[in-house]
């Protein structure tokens, strides 16, 4: 299962031969535990990239009165200081929200398979894009009105976990904090409880017992203003080659 | 100038959130509106504990605290609380 969510996003850019698919596979084998609440690097990680295997985490920063921002959440399957060479990056930290399973990859590793493998070096730069896709996102979800805000976050994680298997149609498990959402979605804890009940009162969404239940998912998403172009499932675009529609028994173990 | 000096008045009001925490008090420092108090429902903040306490709602000039949550015990704490936030960014003329 480690590296399924791994394979599974990164073939969304275009097919990856069976080698290069070993390979990206190979790069999962060592991971090690982090404890909820806990940052998945310390120190200089200017050398390694990290993957997440398992477990919600995000990325975030903290002002100097104390309000901590998350930028996006981290899902498995998901590279974090991808592009870390410089100081100007390290400002960004990444905070398991539960315990997470996490790969270190060295960063020369990477380069070279990406300097090797053409199939790669287009999955890791889809990655990117769509780390920048998702960022423009988010920055004008700011602009609606909280109860919109939740929903189209809400969306967005149903669609990513789906992906991987880790949602049904209409839900899933979500066990992080309300103050987590809150922080992703610049208002404040008090804030969401007001947001969860009017989602739940008009029937949208709710959030019990650690899961997102989501009764009519296109109702939702028409609340929320949900289209799921920025997520670029859709692979790298027309000049490059479309998603692969091969099986991924190879890389499901 | 000193906390004594500034006059902090709460005038109750009740406020449209579209949910049950609907208590509040317009917040006046030297006449000027300066926060929107609003006191937690028991119906949606009881399970965390919140139940009772006030909180910044909307905050204005040096009570702006963007979305950080402000809480207090009770009235008293959030008057002294905005007089000394009055103090060190006294209101402009």
């Amino acid at each position: 299962m480690a590296p399924y969510a791994f394979l599974r996003k990164l073939e969304l850019a275009g097919p990856l031969t069976d080698e290069e698919r070993s390979e990206l596979q190979n790069l999962t084998l060592d991971p090690r535990p982090v404890p909820a609440r806990q940052d998945i690097t310390s120190g200089d990680a200017a050398d390694r990239v990290c993957l997440v295997l398992s477990g919600f985490a995000c990325r975030y920063k903290v002002l100097q009165a104390g309000n901590r921002r998350i930028v996006s959440f981290v899902l498995p399957g998901d590279l974090c200081y991808m592009h870390d060479t410089g100081a100007f990056g390290r400002d960004l930290r990444v905070g398991a929200l539960t315990a997470c399973s996490v790969v270190d990859i060295p960063r020369s590793k990477l380069m070279d398979l990406i300097g090797a493998s053409p199939g790669i070096s287009r999955a890791l730069w889809w990655a990117t894009l769509r780390e920048l896709s998702r960022a423009r996102e988010w920055i004008v979800n700011d602009t609606r009105p909280a109860e919109q805000r939740l929903a189209h976050l809400l969306c967005e994680l149903l669609t990513c976990l789906q992906l991987i298997d880790l949602a049904s149609e209409t839900g899933f498990k979500f066990p992080v904090s309300q103050s987590d959402v809150a922080d992703a979605l610049g208002i404040s804890p008090v804030h969401v409880n007001r947001v969860l009940r009017a989602l739940r009162t008009s029937e949208l969404a709710t959030w019990s017992n650690q899961r997102i239940t989501i009764p009519d998912v296109q109702a939702l998403k028409t609340f929320g203003e949900f289209d799921p172009g920025y997520l670029c499932f859709e692979g790298c675009g027309p000049d490059m080659s479309m998603p692969s529609r091969q099986p991924l028994l190879a890389c499901a173990s | 100038m000193g906390d004594w000096m500034i006059n902090v008045t709460l005038q109750p009001v009740v406020i449209g959130t579209g949910s049950p925490d609907a208590v509040g008090r317009l917040a006046y420092a030297d006449g000027k509106l300066v926060a929107v108090l609003v006191r937690l429902s028991d119906e949606l903040h009881a399970a965390d504990g919140l139940a009772g306490q006030w909180c910044v709602e909307a905050g204005f000039g040096a009570c702006d605290v963007g979305v950080l949550s402000v809480q207090f015990p009770g009235l008293e704490a959030a008057r002294n609380w905005i007089a000394e936030r009055i103090s060190v960014k006294p209101l402009a003329a």
